[in-house]
Formats: structure tokens, C-alpha cells, sequence
């Protein structure tokens, strides 16, 4: 029983360890963020993006949009990525064999016909059914192929793409005109630069017409409000914070654009990976940067992409489900970054983070919580410090989460109205009182699941885009 | 040892906890603060800008002169006015540009930027080099070429392209020396600088690329004389191509003898087709087929089999866009070939001419 209780106490004094470290991370990723934005926002609004795209030098880019079971939005999407602003660039949509009407769509919205293609890289695939193109849409082929997940699917797209820049979207996605331009001018600023994240917005409670956004609103219901602060902080704070450090350790698998020599160096997509935007951000830090240190990958906070979230619990925890099983085993797969300077920040702080925090961060909390009962029932703690340390991590989350907030409120400001920033100040408290203790609930569900074996993609219940 | 249960600790996490709290409360004032800051501010802008639309059409229209414009402008209006003015500079050509660019240059407005530049803070600094390129306004060459060697990166980009949007050409060796000594900017950055002289730089360069001695510098020169199809340059880069030993400064010769389609250039380019490295000889077929070089069209049809996918693909496109009987060539390949990749080849060019790609 002695044992017990000093082994319980010295967990307790680990936990408080673990939140504080937690805290200062999050603090200094704050504060450079902050910086960072700020800096980026001024450079933006000098930066004539059509005149600098005008000349020779421009890289051209292939859209690769892998598509499974997309019939709801697929042709929305199309329609707005077929306008997008951009000197040269080519849209590859790839039916990844879906079941519903996504091809028998696409062909007949865009008057496509079967053609034969060779193939220019030899990335393991699925086989591939056939290759359309319409002389309507020059620049949209489609790609069908046997289903095999979305990271072959891309994989199929990187076989037949032909240009220098790769930028791969999400077929439920919307992007603003310009975010061509925008996410491609990182490379023109620095030619070590082999990939770079756009920010991820949710288009829940927006207005779409003709495949764009015409009119931001939150969504309707408080899940979407809660994911819209969350991906405020996770994009605005944490990706801009670690880029600053060229730490990047995940660009989202919505929207993301890479070199296509970076690509092709790694061996591409990972087939059978569950977090393959995280995975392929690791291993392009892993192959490429140890040859070349000042390979850059990095994360630009303007390019938009407006994707649909899910709004109800069984969709939500599917997603969290995988993307908890694609950290864990992006990480390892790479775990020897993990603390390793050759590596710079990105071993020393951001994959030690991602293993602690992120991987490992779920359990500990999770055990947290059972060890403050067991504290509790053993007396070894009050219960009125119990509630003032869960009250104090609460009120911390919040404060976190309202910077976030007020990032957005600095830089971007895309929701317009007075009663937008109360939603988004309401659902900033919201998240911190139920909503991340069911993620980490969830998250430590799919760790368990994960070391059980259990490794599938799970399902997601799409919506289609609120149309004007 | 349980100091963490003990009530000095207690105290310590309750006031925290109050001083989170109060923290929440003072970010929410904040952040609704901030929204009424830029909501205040919009409103003002908006009032502003429909003002100035009014008059910056009567003074395109001739009916004002700059001077009742921005003489009777308070001082904190001039940044509002700056970025009001900044699209329609932008945009608008000829004349009406010539007019509004006066409004900066012949007004209180040059030396307010010419102060910001001389003396702000580096934000400041960046945004007034970008205003006087913007106006093109060439009273502000010698300050502009001045803070090229700023200390902050993107002070001395907005200057180089300022300078060159003023067609300032005497600044092209000191872009070119900054660039060197302090690679503050990238090379497609330094390309868009030099392309945005426009081709009045070429005489400039070409002089620059017989006396530079880095390849990193040669091939940007390269790059923007092949932009331009400076056919005068084309002896001195093909010495290049002939000389050098860097594969990468050939590869950038080829692709500019290619766009200024320099003849004389044939003779090399077909020695370049043995080359072992791909990138070469896809880049000599991609330049012969814009020449037009008739000779070779049993060579081409040969690196239909090359081992790799791009010489192949520029055969094919080689073959079809420079012999009438191209497209029948490639229908034949097609037809009765039994070399894979060739098929494949062709099969590629046939369908992406005839999707007009």
C-alpha cells in the first residue's frame, strides 16, 4: 500500500511536469506565432503575386485531388478548381474505385472520354481502370483506378503528372482563386523549399455558389463551432509557431503542395499509412534533409482551403480515431528523428513534442485523470485541489484558445461579423469544458485499438457544401 | 515531500486560477476591442475611399490639379491615401497612369515616403520602397540604390524591384553585387527583378555575362536573356554551352539558344542529343524542335526508345510540332511499333494535341 501511494505520488508530480511543459510550449509557440503572422501579413500585401507568376521562371503545377466516394461534392470542387488563378497548371482527379456516382459525375459534367496515357513514374499503385480527358477542360484529367486508399490514389495522380509542383487537395475541398499563387510563391522565395501547407478553414455554415465561398459563417451546430476554434489554433499558432523553427512535422492532408523531385526522392505516398500527410512531411525530414540541412518545409497561413467537417459525433470520432493511429505510426516509422540534432528543431523539439504531447499525451492525460480519483479515494489529495488544477487547466485551454481568436482577429479576420466573434469566443469555452476530454477519451481509444491491431480507415459521413 | 497537497500550494493553483480568469476576461474585452478598432477604421477607410473616388476620376478627367488632392490631405490620412491609390496603380496604363503616378511623385507624398525610407522602422522602410516603385518615380533612384544594402531582407527586395520597375538599369551591377555578398533574396526572387526591367536589361547583362565568373550568376543572366530572345546574346552563351563543364549552366544555355532559337546553335545541340544526361538531351530535343532543325527527324524518332520518360516525350512533341508528317509518324509508331516506350511516347503527344493541351 506504502508503494502504491508513493508511486501514485510521483505520477502526480509527473503530470504536473507534463502541463507545464505543455503550457510553455503552447506559450512560445504562441508568441512566435504572433510575430510571425504579423510579418507575413505585412509582406503579403506588398508581394504583387500576378507579376511575379508572369515570367518564364514560373513553375507549373499539377492539382492532384483524390476522390473516393465523392458524388456529393465532387463536382462543386472541380468547378472551383478549374478557376483558380495560376499561370499553368494541370487538375488530376483521381477516382480512388468508388462506389457511389463520382466518375459516371465527372464524366458526364465535363463531356470526358476515355484516352489512352503512358505513365512518367513507376510509384506502386493500384492498377489503373482509365484515363479521361475532355477537350472542353484541357487542363482536368481524371484518373480511375482500383480502390486503394487515399495515399495510392495520390500516388496514381504523381505518375502522370508532369510538373515541377504537386499540390494535393482534398476532393471536398473548396480553394480560394488565388491560393495557387499564394502557396506556390515559398518556393519562388527560396529554392530550398520542397513543401508548404495552406491553412484549413471550415466551410460548415458557409455559402457556396459556382464553387466558391461567397459568404463565411460559422456552422450551424456547436460541433462545428468548437472544430472552427480548434482549427484556428492548431493551424494560426501551432503549424505557423514550428514553421518559424522550419519544424513542420505535418502538412494537412487537405491541401498541401510539394516539389515533385521531393516526392519522387521519398518514393512517394506511403500506400497502407492511416496518417499519410503526416507521414510523407516526416519522411521528406528524414530522407531529404539529411542530405541537404536547409531543406525547407513550410507553412503558409493565407492560402485558403474551406473543407467540410464532420458535424456529428460517430463521423467526428472516426476521424480523430485515424488521425491519432496516422501520428502514431508516422512516428514510428521515424523514430530516429526522435531526439536526434542532425535533424535540427525538428528532432530536438518538434518530433519529441509530437511523441510526448500528441502520441503519448492521450495516455498520460487519460492516466491523469484515473490517478487523480485514486488520489482522491486514498486521501493522498483533497478533492477541493482536484477542482482547482482541473479548473486552472480548463481556464489555461481557454486562454490559449481565445488567442487563437484574437490571431485571427489581427491578421485575416474572414468572419465578418460582431456575432461571429462571440460564437467563436463562446465555443472557445465550450471546447475546453467536455469537448477535449471526449478527444482524449477517443484518442486513447484509437492508442489502444492501435496496439491492438486494429488499423483501418473508419467512416466518415460526408455533407454537401451549402449552395446558394 | 507531499508539498503539492499542502495548503501553500492550494493557494498558489487557486491564485493562478484567478489569474486565469481574469486573464479570459481581459482577452475577450480584447479581442472584442480589437474587432471595434477594425471595424472603426474599416468604416473610416471606406468613407475615405469613396471620397477619393470621386476626385481621383474628375482629376483623371483633368477638372483638379494633384496639388488640391493631397496639399489639403492631413498627414494621417496619407497612408489611407497610399492604400487607396495602390490598386488603380496597379491596374491602370498609359496616360491615366502617368497622371496618377504624379500624385506621388510631384506632391508632399514623395518626401513622406522618402522620410519613411530614410528613417522608419524597417515595415515603414519596405512599404515606402514599395510606394515609389509603384509610382515609378525616378527622383527616388539614388535613395532606393542607397537602402539596396539594408539590412532587412525585404527592404532590400522592394528596393532592387522598385529600381527596376523604375527601369533604373546603372542599379543592375549593384543588384547583382547585393545578390552575391548576401544572397538576401532567392534566385527566382532576383530572376523576377531582373525580368521587371524589362528587355532593356539585356544589353546590360550581356555585358555582365562576359565578365562574371560564378555559374550561379551566369545562369540567371541566361535566364532572363532567354526570356527576352536576345538573339545578340546567342555567341556568348553558346561559348557557354560549348565550354563549360557544369551540366546545370548547359542545361540553362540550351533552354535559352531554344527560345531565341539561335540557329547556329544547331550544329552543338546535335552533339548534345548523346549527352549522358537526360536533362541535356531533353533539353537539346526541346530546343531543336523549336528551331526546327529538318535533319533529324530519324534521331528523333530514335529517342522515342531513350531510356528516360521526358527525352521521349520531347521527341514525340519535337516530332509532331516540327514536321508536317509528324502526327503520321507518331499514328505509325503507334500503330505498328513494337518498342514500348515509344508507343507510349506518342501515344501521350497524340492525345494531349488532340485534347489541346
Amino acid at each position: 500500500m506504502a508503494n502504491l501511494i508513493v508511486s501514485i505520488r510521483f505520477y502526480n508530480y509527473m503530470i504536473l511536469g507534463y502541463f507545464l511543459t505543455i503550457c510553455s510550449i503552447y506559450l512560445v509557440l504562441n508568441i512566435i506565432s504572433f510575430k510571425a503572422i504579423r510579418k507575413y501579413t505585412h509582406k503579403i500585401t506588398h508581394i504583387e503575386l500576378k507579376n511575379v507568376f508572369r515570367f518564364s521562371n514560373t513553375k507549373p503545377i499539377s492539382l492532384i485531388v483524390p476522390a473516393y466516394n465523392e458524388g456529393n461534392t465532387i463536382i462543386d470542387s472541380t468547378k472551383a478548381f478549374l478557376q483558380l488563378e495560376y499561370p499553368e497548371f494541370q487538375i488530376i482527379v483521381v477516382n480512388d474505385g468508388s462506389k457511389d456516382d463520382t466518375l459516371d459525375k465527372l464524366i458526364t459534367h465535363f463531356s470526358m472520354k476515355k484516352v489512352h496515357f503512358g505513365v512518367i513514374e513507376n510509384l506502386n499503385t493500384k492498377p489503373l481502370r482509365g484515363v479521361y480527358m475532355s477537350s472542353k477542360y484541357p487542363s482536368l484529367i481524371v484518373l480511375d483506378k482500383e480502390n486503394g486508399g487515399k495515399a495510392d490514389a495520390i500516388n496514381a495522380g504523381i505518375n502522370i503528372s508532369k510538373n515541377p509542383l504537386i499540390c494535393v487537395v482534398d476532393a471536398d475541398s473548396i480553394l480560394e482563386r488565388d491560393c495557387l499563387l499564394k502557396i506556390a510563391h515559398p518556393f519562388m522565395e527560396n529554392e530550398n523549399t520542397i513543401a508548404v501547407g495552406g491553412i484549413v478553414r471550415i466551410a460548415n455554415g458557409c455559402k457556396v455558389k459556382y464553387g466558391r465561398v461567397l459568404e463565411i459563417g460559422p456552422p450551424k451546430s456547436w460541433l462545428g463551432k468548437i472544430q472552427v476554434v480548434e482549427y484556428l489554433r492548431a493551424f494560426l499558432f501551432g503549424r505557423t509557431g514550428f514553421d518559424s523553427l522550419n519544424a513542420m512535422l505535418i502538412i494537412s492532408g487537405a491541401f498541401g503542395c510539394f516539389k515533385r523531385e521531393a516526392l519522387i526522392k521519398v518514393g512517394g505516398y506511403k500506400s497502407d499509412s492511416l496518417g499519410e500527410d503526416m507521414e510523407i512531411v516526416v519522411k521528406m525530414h528524414e530522407i531529404i534533409r539529411k542530405n541537404n540541412p536547409k531543406a525547407r518545409i513550410t507553412f503558409v497561413p493565407d492560402p485558403i482551403c474551406w473543407t467540410l467537417v464532420p458535424e456529428n459525433f460517430p463521423s467526428l470520432r472516426s476521424q480523430r480515431i485515424r488521425w491519432q493511429k496516422g501520428t502514431v505510426q508516422s512516428l514510428g516509422l521515424h523514430k530516429k528523428l526522435f531526439l536526434n540534432p542532425k535533424y535540427g528543431w525538428v528532432g530536438l523539439l518538434a518530433f519529441p513534442y509530437f511523441t510526448i504531447f500528441e502520441m503519448f499525451g492521450p495516455i498520460i492525460e487519460f492516466s491523469g485523470y484515473v490517478i487523480v480519483i485514486l488520489s482522491y479515494l486514498l486521501r493522498i489529495t483533497d478533492v477541493s485541489f482536484v477542482v482547482v488544477f482541473f479548473t486552472a487547466a480548463v481556464l489555461y485551454g481557454i486562454v490559449l484558445s481565445i488567442l487563437s481568436v484574437i490571431l485571427e482577429e489581427m491578421s485575416f479576420r474572414k468572419y465578418p461579423k460582431g456575432v461571429h466573434l462571440f460564437i467563436l469566443f463562446c465555443a472557445s469555452v465550450l471546447e475546453n469544458l467536455g469537448y477535449r476530454q471526449l478527444l482524449t477519451w477517443w484518442r486513447f481509444q484509437a492508442m489502444v485499438e492501435y496496439l491492438f491491431g486494429a488499423r483501418s480507415w473508419g467512416k466518415i459521413e460526408k455533407k454537401g457544401f451549402t449552395v446558394l | 515531500m507531499d508539498w503539492y497537497t499542502g495548503s501553500n500550494f492550494n493557494d498558489l493553483i487557486i491564485f493562478l486560477v484567478w489569474g486565469l480568469a481574469l486573464l479570459v476576461i481581459l482577452l475577450a474585452i480584447y479581442c472584442f476591442w480589437l474587432r471595434l478598432i477594425y471595424d472603426l477604421r474599416g468604416k473610416k477607410r471606406k468613407k475615405l475611399f469613396s471620397r477619393w473616388e470621386e476626385i481621383i476620376f474628375e482629376y483623371l478627367d483633368r477638372k483638379k490639379l494633384p496639388s488640391e488632392i493631397v496639399e489639403s490631405m492631413p498627414k494621417s490620412e496619407y497612408d489611407y491615401f497610399l492604400d487607396f491609390i495602390k490598386d488603380y496603380l496597379i491596374v491602370i496604363k498609359g496616360e491615366d497612369f502617368k497622371r496618377l503616378s504624379v500624385l506621388i511623385n510631384q506632391t508632399k507624398l514623395f518626401s513622406y515616403l522618402i522620410n519613411k525610407l530614410k528613417q522608419g522602422n524597417s515595415q515603414m522602410r519596405s512599404d515606402a520602397a514599395f510606394f515609389l516603385g509603384l509610382a515609378r518615380a525616378y527622383k527616388a533612384k539614388e535613395f532606393l540604390r542607397e537602402r539596396l544594402k539594408d539590412r532587412n531582407d525585404s527592404v532590400s527586395y522592394n528596393c532592387a524591384l522598385s529600381l527596376a520597375k523604375i527601369g533604373d538599369i546603372d542599379a543592375v551591377s549593384d543588384i547583382l553585387i547585393q545578390y552575391r555578398n548576401c544572397k538576401n533574396y532567392s534566385r527566382d526572387s532576383l530572376l523576377c527583378i531582373l525580368f521587371e526591367f524589362g528587355n532593356s536589361v539585356c544589353q546590360s547583362l550581356l555585358q555582365h555575362l562576359l565578365k562574371e565568373k560564378e555559374d550561379s550568376l551566369r545562369i540567371l543572366i541566361i535566364d532572363v536573356l532567354g526570356h527576352y530572345r536576345y538573339f545578340s546574346a546567342g555567341k556568348a552563351i553558346l561559348n557557354l554551352l560549348n565550354l563549360s563543364n557544369n551540366n546545370e549552366l548547359r542545361i540553362h544555355c540550351i533552354k535559352a539558344i531554344g527560345r531565341m532559337e539561335y540557329i547556329e546553335a544547331l550544329p552543338t545541340l546535335r552533339r548534345c542529343l548523346d549527352e549522358p544526361d537526360c536533362v541535356i538531351r531533353s533539353q537539346a530535343i526541346s530546343a531543336i524542335g523549336k528551331i526546327g532543325d529538318i535533319t533529324i527527324e530519324n534521331k528523333l524518332v530514335e529517342k522515342l526508345g531513350d531510356e528516360n520518360w521526358w527525352v521521349r516525350y520531347r521527341a514525340a512533341e519535337a516530332l509532331f510540332s516540327t514536321f508536317e508528317q509528324g502526327k503520321e509518324s507518331l499514328k505509325d509508331i503507334l500503330a505498328h511499333s513494337k518498342n514500348k516506350k515509344a508507343v507510349s511516347a506518342a501515344q501521350v503527344i497524340l492525345t494531349e494535341k488532340a485534347m489541346g493541351v
